[in-house]
């Protein structure tokens, strides 16, 4: 929190230096990788959305301490419930027959599906998580990971809706590197106003110790919801976003599971405890993955020509999940935040003045 | 179809899913380790069955559990015994994230497509008793897990290892402190599920003779079913949960209008959600040696 | 002959320096107790001894052998047995199977079986009720269960951790009376007590640790003289003793 007796430009500059740093880097990024080529520019679209789907989800876990396995549920409500909003009526009729009258008819701005989505996501969220934000643990875990088979599984077979594993077509396609640089500086603005708020750091005390914490009055279950819902609505907005950047949406092949997984892989190798834990996560394991998919296409190197068999990059995936997990079990970056560069030297002796340089 | 034949079908289905919750519920009770690469534990050894057609049956299977129980100690050795010190969830994301490594290691060696392979075709084939259709494999399995399900039992409540692993399940530093050597007796838990997967495997290929990368996954969820709603870490618990997935799965499919069938799995996922919120530690209240709290 | 001879030992948990360059000596056949508060590191000691909580610095010599890098096996394997200040019985074991497991790295069954039944006769309620889970036990009992488990490893070397705690006295009595006994017969027992009395009953040197540190040895009778462990416990003059230790390092 931010002590609002010194509000000045520069106090919340300082406040804000840790989510700020990181929006600029990303900006310069995506502006130099998009003008490369218009292939590069869908990977930088691509990586950015996946980074809004990182910080939903580390907006639950790296609050609350109790792992997800439940949030590409809320991609996939999310992304569908845009699909319905937005897809021209012409196309609906023909792809989407069985859809009620009113959703054929509606022919909705992109705005209207983001907000849409997200509503439908929060919602979702805010209904499951009633019950679920009592579990802990393991059980929390497997809690929410069910959650994802029920959701999951309904999608996948309600082929009047979806389409199922047939693909749903005809999404707007509207998402480039702009819109989803600014949508994700818009995820990480909103996570660290949420892990700084008064909330959010009572949330954290829940996690450091549950029991005292709630011998203290904090209501761990409601902090947990209202960290759940966010966390569902930020996630829903890449799940959105990734659907109008691809033009089209499946349930095959467990593709939601696989993505899923890719995000909590990238949230673990980062770290799950600070918000530059997710940047650094989802950038080394986008490169990497990058990397590999080339590498499957084919390159030549030094006059050989190296093609991997399909599923190579997902094994690379997997291993560098175990590696991190195994030597650098909090992650890239052990929980830490950036610090106000010129203060760094001196965090020693002033460590009570800007207690957000850290957030171990 | 007569309330018999359902039992019968129901027990086939319920023995399957039983001995996988059995297999996963022995791990987690032991290390607290859930276990998603089991999945694997039963793919890769479907793919050992691929490779050995044509051999003589028997030794075909002998193949498949060595190369299963090598594959979990390995896995144990390599990944798990990495991160023994670390909490549960980040040992269930381990364990996610090997057996995604896995499945897209067989994509890469075999293709992602479905395989197929006739196995001891002779076993699936029915045969009628008094008007109840009986297929080989449904009385198999009946019969492996109910011989297997006792068989642990007496392992785990009267054998040497069997108290260690309890004690180790329960207080692994002060199973070390009075010499227990913990890593061999979590080994002989891997062990002891990788023979569970491969008896699932045999009669998994045995009924259907196809298999994929991914087959896996259902199966453990499946299990991971079974086991929440047996208790997780019960074996009593975990076989009795597997039992009624089975029945449940099998009432679902008599008695769910046409339509909302596919969505069968939906309703099971729903049903862990519910068990976990009323009964956290299982619906079935069975005290194990080997339940963890 | 050096039973087991720790030197500059130094036990960190995160930020805390449980144990402070210590260093402790146990000849053979000898019963030394630590005498201390709580939290004076006492058992983070028996811990790093017993090998579940590494040290940072140091080193214990298990006569005259360096043990540092041993395992927790090895080390039980050595002759070095620790019965916990938690006790630690295995609660769903049944009280024959707690027994059973403290010989698990002994190979000799028939000899393993007369022990079993040395344990039954030294504790008769244990036999009563050795077809129980242990987790029914009362805390007494649990605490001779704990006992009997570290006897079935035929240690060399005994490290009992606050052995009365929670006992009635009339359990405390016997509980010492066995130490007497194990010490007769020539096992090297290393003791933590808060309660100095007691232990000064049994032990033939003792150690009076706080903050980490040793801040006296010393025979029983010694000790006792003239209330020096009360003064190092309790009193304002501890400062003066810190003093002239020989075994404090100098203040940092």
């Amino acid at each position: 929190m931010i002590d609002e007796a010194k509000i000045t430009p520069s106090a919340i500059f300082r406040f804000l230096w840790p989510c700020l740093a990181w929006v600029v880097l990303l900006a310069i990024l995506t502006f130099a990788i998009s003008a490369i080529s218009p292939a590069m520019s869908r990977i930088a679209t691509d990586t950015l959305i996946k980074l809004i789907m990182v910080t939903g989800l580390y907006i639950f876990i790296g609050n609350s301490g109790i792992l997800s396995f439940g949030h590409g549920a809320f991609l996939i409500v999310s992304a569908y419930t845009s699909a319905w909003l937005t897809i021209p009526p012409m196309m609906k009729k023909v792809i989407l027959p069985n859809l009620p009258q009113f959703l054929q008819l509606v022919d909705a701005a992109p705005y209207v599906g983001i907000v849409g989505g997200i509503l439908l996501a929060a919602l979702v969220a805010l209904l499951i998580g009633i019950p679920l934000v009592r579990l802990s643990g393991i059980a929390a875990s497997i809690g929410t990971f069910a959650f994802f088979i029920v959701v999951s599984v309904i999608y996948n077979n309600w082929t009047g809706w979806t389409k199922g594993t047939a693909s749903l077509v005809g999404l707007p396609v509207y998402v480039g590197p702009k819109i989803a640089l600014c949508a994700a500086s818009v995820s990480l603005l909103v996570a660290w106003l949420f892990q700084t708020s008064r909330y959010g750091l009572l949330l954290r005390a829940t996690r450091e110790d549950l029991v005292a914490a709630r011998a203290s009055g904090i209501r761990a279950e409601r902090l947990r919801l209202v960290a759940f819902v966010l966390s569902a609505a930020v996630a829903a907005l890449g799940g959105i976003l990734w659907g109008h950047s691809n033009g089209a949406l499946s349930t095959a092949n467990n593709v939601y599971l696989n993505l899923q997984f890719t995000i909590i892989a990238m949230l673990v190798v980062g770290g799950v405890r600070s918000l530059s834990g997710v940047v650094v996560g989802t950038l080394t394991l986008s490169i990497i993955g990058e990397i590999f998919r080339r590498l499957e296409i084919g390159v030549d190197i030094f006059g050989l020509n190296i093609i991997l068999p399909g599923g190579s990059r997902e094994v690379l995936l997997g291993l560098c999940m175990l590696l991190a997990l195994i030597l650098r079990p909090d992650g890239l970056t052990r929980g830490l935040e950036l610090s106000w560069p010129r203060r760094s030297a001196n965090r020693h002796k002033l460590p009570q003045e800007n207690p957000m340089e850290l957030h171990s | 179809m007569t309330f018999l034949q359902m039992l019968i079908d129901a027990a086939s289905v319920g023995g399957l899913y039983a001995l996988t919750a059995i297999g996963i519920g022995l791990i987690f009770g032991v290390i607290g380790l859930v276990n998603f690469a089991y999945g694997e534990y039963i793919m890769v050894g479907a793919y050992v069955l691929l490779l050995t057609a044509g051999f003589y049956w028997p030794v075909a299977v002998l193949c498949v559990l060595v190369f299963v129980v090598i594959f979990a100690l390995a896995s144990d050795w390599l990944v798990f015994r990495q991160v023994r010190r670390a909490p549960p969830e980040t040992l269930m994301i381990v364990s996610f994230g090997l057996s995604f490594m896995i499945q897209y290691f067989y994509v890469m060696l075999f293709g992602s497509l479905t395989r197929t392979v006739n196995f001891l075709p002779e076993i699936s084939r029915g045969f009628e008793v008094g008007g109840l259709r009986i297929a080989g494999v449904s009385l198999l399995q009946i019969g492996a897990t109910l011989v297997l399900t006792a068989a642990l039992a007496i392992f785990i409540n009267f054998t040497r290892i069997g108290y260690q692993m309890r004690a180790v399940s329960e207080n692994p530093r002060m199973a070390r402190l009075v010499g227990v050597n913990s890593n061999r007796i979590i080994a002989a838990a891997f062990a002891i599920s990788a023979l569970l997967a491969v008896t699932v495997t045999v009669l998994f290929v045995a009924q259907t003779g196809s298999m994929t990368p991914f087959f896996g996954v259902s199966l453990t969820m499946i299990g991971f079913v079974a086991t929440v709603i047996g208790g997780l870490g019960s074996l009593p618990g975990c076989a009795l949960g597997g039992f009624l997935v089975g029945a449940l799965t099998t009432l679902l499919q008599m008695l769910l209008p046409p339509d909302l069938q596919p969505f069968r799995e939906a309703f099971v996922f729903a049903a862990v959600i519910v068990v976990l919120l009323v009964r956290p530690r299982g619906l079935i209240a069975v005290r194990s040696s080997l339940e963890r709290v | 002959m050096r039973h087991l001879d720790v030197v500059g030992l130094t036990v960190i948990y995160g930020a805390v320096r449980a144990v402070a360059n210590m260093s402790i000596h146990l000849d053979e056949g000898e019963t030394v107790a630590l005498i201390g508060p709580n939290g004076a590191g006492k058992s983070s000691l028996l811990l790093t001894i017993a090998g579940v909580v590494p040290a940072r610095s140091g080193s214990i010599k298990l006569r005259g052998e360096d043990i540092g890098s041993a395992s927790v096996e090895q080390r039980v394997g050595s002759g070095i047995s620790v019965v916990p200040e938690t006790r630690d019985i295995f609660a769903k074991l049944s009280v024959h199977e707690n027994l059973l497991i403290g010989a698990s790295l002994r190979r000799d069954a028939a000899v393993v079986k007369t022990d079993i039944d040395r344990m039954y006769s030294l504790f008769p309620r244990l036999a009563e009720r050795r077809k129980q889970m242990a987790g029914f036990l009362s805390g007494g009992e649990q605490q001779m269960l704990a006992i009997g488990r570290a006897l079935m490893a035929r240690p060399k070397l005994l490290m009992l951790d606050e052995p009365s705690l929670g006992l009635a006295p009339i359990i405390t009595d016997k509980v010492y009376e066995t130490i007497a006994e194990l010490k007769k017969s020539g096992t090297s027992i290393l003791l933590v007590e808060q309660n100095a009395e007691r232990a000064f009953g049994v032990c033939d040197r003792a150690y009076i640790i706080q903050a980490g540190r040793v801040t006296l040895e010393g025979s029983p009778e010694e000790l006792a003289k003239g209330g020096l462990v009360e003064q190092a416990l309790f009193g304002r003059a501890a400062a003066g003793i810190v003093r002239t230790s020989p075994q404090v390092e100098t203040a940092q």
